[in-house]
């Protein structure tokens, strides 16, 4: 999960903002997303008012209860013939796993997306025990191939172009050089096909678990996610404890928003329910099935004030309405979860002290909030953990004089006033056009990526007083 | 103490304290999709599976499903992974298939991992699956396929194209209207897999640019059938 590298938040995003290309990408692609959402939920009565309420309804009653829920849904895997595993932590996590795969001389692994296994590295655990481990989801595997990291939690290789692909594509898997997404995805489809076939075992994400049937669900659009759980002989399905409903009724609730919140469609393609392995009267599927619950720090989160944001269902809705996220796009956060859910949900996991630029990265916009399918208040969890960056002394430097400043001048008006009168004079004087394109001292990183505008030339109270004058009205405002 | 037992112990220890608000309480029923007749519920099923990029046939008489199939099969060899006849949903499809040309394969897949490997190779090579559905799910235009006994995943899964039989009163208006009339345990007790499939295998990973046919079918045909039966 952590960033092994020693480069800071900020660090991060102006490496982030030099590439115009990455930047243009994330800015068409999430604007697609947001409107393609919007249209999909007008299908939905009220425009899926309810069905977002029902749908947080659902996740607090689930969360609310949830040792009785996940008892629930263990039980019910291992009545439908699956083994169930608890992981506490990572390690515990990859090692069970590692054991699954050795136990059953497995030598090559194909995996379908799956957001918990990047949170414990678990492709590099396998790796270390000699597995080949590969992804199948089409973005992944070209990251996969070009040993980066995801961008973005649905479209992961949103950050590349398609020449970049193709080259990406000729390097590693020798495909002739084109500039043809229909003939990457036909040659990527032939390469994968002998994979799928040829696996030893599978590993998939869990989008939901249904607690009364011990049903695992995991949604795609490429079919990955089909191919990973029915063509090997054993399947691993690695799931974050919080992932549950209670019912299938409330998983068609769950379903109703997710797709809609992801890509805008109304349904994904292949809506996948898996509850125990293949019965011994069914011609295919999977020999075994063994599902491993992973905590990782969730329940410690539970206990918290931020414990709301255990009811997120990964859509990745609030990537795109986040105008930070617009701009930085997901490698600039650092973790693996980017954007307004990852800016709470890494420092919950892992401690504000370590993560404490991340819910600064943030203007509060509330677009986040606006567009979630449960529903979770975002900007109210940033500040939370605002408040206790603060409270743990990580508040910058710069913001700590900057606002003892700040203070010290705003209550003094008469100061307050003259300064206002020496900054608008001065902002002028540098600006051409009503914009300053460099300011200067400790302010010039300000204008590093963006322009400032010049003050006008009477400030707001001025300007009060003289209206007030001028229509005869006295008196202080 | 098991992993287990610990696990629980940290959930019901951390809900003492945590935090987890309901904003708008909201009891109403679970039923959000207004009812529709059946005239509606099968135009709004057919509007939606092609706008997700099924096609979507209608035959009047058992000549049409024949000459569709042929016409289907000449395209893509005369091979075709299928479901056995009783999980077909057309009387004499026996007869239909042989008269369409279809050579078919009912898999049954061995547990010894080689044997396993070599009977997947050899599915691998067919491009035609037939299968039939479960139910069919009007406002998203998807359509229900439940494995079972000889009804394998592979068959919807495996070819370049997928052949669906829907009979028309097996739609349901809504996602929830299809669970609220199947029991748990019908859907779960005696089948490993339940999927819902809304068009043809797609992705838009690469600039967005949409794609069909990456890992699962590039062609969904879904044949709907009439409840009076057809005419010979």
């Amino acid at each position: 999960m952590t960033d092994t590298t020693n480069i800071t938040f900020y660090e991060r995003v102006e490496e982030a903002l030099q590439n115009t290309q990455a930047r243009g990408a994330f800015d068409r692609a999430t604007k697609r997303f947001t409107a393609l959402r919007a249209t999909a939920f007008t299908s939905l009565p009220a425009a899926g008012d309810l069905t977002r309420d029902r749908a947080r309804a659902i996740r607090a009653e689930t969360l609310s209860h949830l040792d009785r829920y996940l008892a629930q849904f263990a039980d019910a895997v291992a009545t439908a013939g699956g083994q169930v595993h608890w992981a506490a932590d990572a390690a515990e996590a990859n090692r069970i796993i590692g054991e699954i795969a050795q136990v059953n001389h497995v030598q090559r692994v194909v995996k379908s997306k799956s957001m918990v296994s990047e949170e414990i590295h678990l492709n590099h655990a396998l790796e270390a025990l000699g597995c080949e481990v590969i992804e199948s989801d089409l973005g992944e595997y070209i990251i996969q191939l070009a040993g980066e990291t995801p961008s973005h939690i649905i479209t992961p290789v949103i950050h590349k172009t398609k020449e970049q692909v193709g080259e990406i594509l000729r390097d590693k898997i020798n495909m002739p050089l084109t500039h043809e997404v229909t003939e990457m995805t036909a040659f990527v489809r032939m390469k994968m096909r002998e994979i799928f076939l040829t696996a030893d075992m599978g590993i998939s994400g869990v989008n939901f678990g249904v607690a009364e049937t011990g049903t695992i669900v995991t949604v795609t659009n490429e079919g990955n996610g089909r191919m990973t759980t029915t063509c090997p002989r054993i399947h691993v399905a690695v799931m974050g404890i919080e992932r549950l409903v209670p019912t299938l009724d409330d998983l068609s609730v769950m379903l109703q928003v997710l797709a809609r919140s992801a890509t805008g469609q109304k349904l994904s393609v292949y809506t996948n329910l898996i509850t125990g392995p293949r019965r011994a009267h069914e011609p295919d599927g999977p020999d075994e099935l063994h599902v491993v619950l992973i905590d990782n720090g969730r329940s410690k989160v539970l206990g918290t004030e931020v414990a709301e944001i255990l009811y997120c269902i990964r859509c990745g809705a609030c990537l795109n309405a986040c105008p930070v996220y617009r701009e930085i796009g997901g490698h600039a956060y650092g973790s693996v979860y980017p954007g307004p859910i990852g800016s709470v949900v890494t420092p919950a996991l892992y401690g504000v002290a370590l993560w404490s630029d991340l819910p600064h990265a943030s203007s509060l916009c509330g677009a986040c909030r606006e567009v979630c399918p449960v529903r979770i208040d975002l900007p109210g969890l940033l500040l939370k953990l605002r408040h206790q960056t603060a409270a743990a002394g990580k508040t910058p430097k710069y913001l700590q004089v900057g606002l003892r400043a700040f203070r010290w001048a705003g209550t003094r008006p008469a100061l307050f006033h003259l300064g206002m009168k020496f900054a608008s004079w001065g902002s002028r004087l540098i600006a051409s056009r009503g914009w300053i394109k460099r300011l200067p001292g400790p302010l010039s990183h300000w204008t590093q990526s963006r322009d400032f505008p010049a003050f006008a030339k009477e400030s707001f109270s001025a300007q009060l007083k003289k209206r007030r004058r001028e229509s005869g009205i006295e008196g202080q405002p | 103490m098991t992993t287990r037992e610990e696990t629980l112990t940290r959930i019901r220890q951390a809900l003492q304290t945590g935090r987890l608000p309901v904003a708008t309480p909201n009891d109403r029923p679970a039923t959000l999709t207004p009812e529709s007749d059946r005239a509606a519920r099968l135009a709004l099923f057919v509007r939606e599976a092609q706008a997700n990029g099924s096609e979507v046939f209608q035959p009047a008489t058992l000549d049409d499903v024949v000459e569709m199939l042929h016409e289907l099969m000449k395209q893509a060899g005369q091979q075709a992974i299928t479901w056995p006849d009783e999980d077909l949903p057309l009387p004499n499809i026996r007869e239909i298939l042989f008269r369409a040309g279809v050579t078919r394969h009912v898999p049954n897949l061995p547990t010894e991992a080689a044997l396993r490997r070599q009977t997947w190779e050899n599915l691998d090579g067919i491009r035609v699956g037939i299968t039939g559905t479960l139910a069919g799910v009007a406002d998203t235009g998807s359509i229900v396929v439940q494995s079972g006994r000889h009804r394998s995943r592979a068959a919807s899964l495996l070819p370049e194209t997928h052949i669906a039989l829907l009979p028309i009163e097996r739609l349901y208006p809504s996602l929830q209207a299809f669970f609220a009339a199947h029991s748990p345990q019908e859907l779960t007790q005696n089948s490993s897999n339940l999927v819902f499939i809304t068009g043809p295998s797609r992705t838009a990973d690469i600039e967005m640019i949409i794609t069909r046919g990456v890992h699962g079918p590039k062609r969904l045909c879904v044949i709907l059938l009439p409840p009076v039966g057809l005419a010979a």
